[in-house]
């Protein structure tokens, strides 16, 4: 079956509170998406809503063409993974692969197991005497090997040190490509995790901001590097986002696509024009003025 | 093949439940044999392992019902199962557990009989007296007496209705505890406290009608109801309270 995702004005109200409203998105192909939002932005609430972990309020949502929740046929295409608590686990890896591979009808054994070498896991010790970082990376082996059509990663990275989450992503891409299917990254760490990402959607205050091809949205905005004066003058009437200096270089990140006349002004001046990173147009976007 | 879901969920919280509660009958096995080596020194008479693990056995369903509303429903749908097959799973594992429990029971109570007959030990067993002191009426002296104590009918008397009672009685403590474990997961405090209220009153009406059922004298009542409409009403009354647990966990947001 197909799986793609169709949601539609999608909310979720309790009490008086809005965590999502009126959300509209598809992920139709197989690729990497990026959710990314500031904390409380509702995307957990999301995540869970597309994992059937709840129900949302208001507005629909279809996996495949059918309503997920409840809805045994869809229900484990999805594989929701987040940061569990592991701290009464008495459980060890070998025994709870076990479990994920009798209910994920995709997951791969021997994957699995490579995957636990390369996060150098052990297989016979319980869960709970794992580090935080080697629970976490116990949930992506579980997480990647299950294979599942429609694979979430809510900030799943929790304290991995950096060269885990370097095989974790590294594993992402590699696994992306040879058998793809709909991964959704939600992050904090923008900077780090951006050049993973085929399309990235904004959420902010339980609102979609955007959802855009990666390589399209960071021609939002430019990055002018070159001496002070230059770049100060080229960069006086455009939108700035953020500002570094070393001795008499500088460079400032402005927002807003750069016509051709100011380009060729850029080169004239002898200016370096570069892609906007996604991290500065997150905080400019999801900034308290905007 | 998605239809067939619950049938793995039935089989690997029976199991699961199995194991823990051989572990449970484990350490009883272990006072009882306590027991025993005193009476040896004091010459006090010793309740059978058949009678205390019955006791004993309503407390553990009830811990391990209220686990198994808590644990388990987020462990099945963080795997892709829907809350229904977990439903229909987690009842027939808790049927199952309930029927296993007493043949285990009753297993080691004959096998600690033959061991000591074997090694020809002069224990006198102490017979289960099924009573409940009348208080006059105060209904709350009699639900904790329903609590603390329960209708057994001993192996020696009549194995298959020994085994039968003590199967309703704890099948109806582990649902009792998913009852109070689901509404507190869902509604929280409040609620739960009034599914305890529920709980407690489920439990007061399983002790009278077995007691009836079973011609025991039950507070200053006097009941005599044949045992198959005891157990019919009990029946009843189980799958009343398993409606709610469906009703109260069919939508219910997985908390993470």
């Amino acid at each position: 079956m197909t799986v793609d995702v169709v949601v539609n004005n999608l909310g979720l109200s309790y009490w008086n509170h809005h965590a999502l409203q009126n959300v509209t998105f598809n992920l139709s192909e197989p690729k990497i998406y990026g959710l990314i939002g500031r904390n409380g932005a509702g995307k957990t609430s999301l995540l869970s809503i597309l994992s059937s972990f709840r129900e949302q309020t208001e507005g629909t949502l279809t996996i495949g063409g059918e309503e997920p929740f409840e809805n045994a046929k869809v229900m484990p295409l999805v594989n929701f993974i987040y940061s569990k608590d592991y701290k009464d686990e008495s459980e060890n890896a070998k025994n709870l692969l076990n479990d994920v591979e009798r209910y994920r009808p995709n997951f791969d054994r021997d994957y699995a197991e490579s995957l636990l070498k390369k996060f150098n896991l052990p297989v016979n010790k319980p869960l709970k005497q794992f580090s935080k970082g080697m629970q976490s990376a116990f949930d992506v082996v579980a997480g990647l090997a299950s294979r599942a059509p429609i694979t979430i990663f809510d900030e799943a990275y929790q304290g991995m040190d950096a060269p885990t989450r370097e095989i974790f992503y590294q594993e992402i891409l590699e696994d992306q490509s040879n058998h793809p299917r709909i991964m959704v990254l939600s992050t904090h760490l923008v900077s780090e995790m951006d050049y993973l990402f085929d399309e990235v959607l904004i959420l902010h205050k339980g609102k979609l901001l955007l959802q855009e091809e990666y390589e399209s949205l960071i021609t939002k905005g430019a990055s002018i590097t070159g001496t002070a004066e230059e770049v100060d003058d080229f960069a006086r009437d455009l939108k700035q986002l953020s500002v570094q200096q070393l001795g008499g270089t500088k460079a400032v990140m402005v927002y807003g696509e750069l016509d051709e006349n100011k380009r060729n002004e850029a080169q004239q001046r002898g200016l370096e024009v570069g892609h906007i990173s996604l991290q500065d147009l997150f905080i400019h976007l999801t900034g308290e003025d905007v | 093949m998605y239809r067939k879901y619950y049938l793995k969920v039935t089989t690997d919280m029976f199991w699961m439940q199995f194991f823990w509660a051989l572990s449970f009958l484990g350490v009883m096995l272990l006072i009882h044999v306590i027991k025993i080596i005193a009476s040896m020194f004091n010459e006090d008479d010793v309740s059978t392992f058949f009678a205390l693990s019955s006791i004993a056995s309503n407390i553990f369903m009830l811990v391990i019902g209220i686990i198994s509303s808590f644990g388990f429903i987020k462990y099945y749908v963080g795997h892709g199962i829907t809350r229904k097959d977990y439903f229909y799973g987690a009842a027939a594992a808790s049927v199952g557990l309930s029927i296993i429990l007493p043949m285990i029971s009753a297993l080691i109570t004959y096998m600690v009989s033959f061991i000591i007959n074997f090694a020809n030990l002069s224990i006198v067993w102490e017979a289960y007296k099924n009573e409940n002191i009348d208080h006059g009426g105060n209904i709350i002296v009699d639900i904790v007496q329903s609590i603390v104590l329960t209708p057994i009918i001993e192996l020696q008397s009549n194995p298959i209705l020994a085994l039968f009672i003590f199967s309703v009685s704890i099948l109806t403590y582990y649902i009792v505890g998913w009852l109070i474990g689901a509404t507190f997961y869902r509604f929280g405090t409040i609620a739960g406290i009034g599914s305890i209220v529920l709980g407690i009153l489920v439990i007061y009406i399983e002790e009278i009608l077995m007691n009836s059922g079973l011609g025991f004298a039950i507070y200053h009542y006097t009941y005599n109801l044949p045992l198959y409409l005891s157990v019919l009403v009990l029946l009843v009354i189980l799958g009343i309270v398993l409606w709610i647990i469906r009703q109260v966990t069919k939508r219910v947001a997985i908390k993470i």
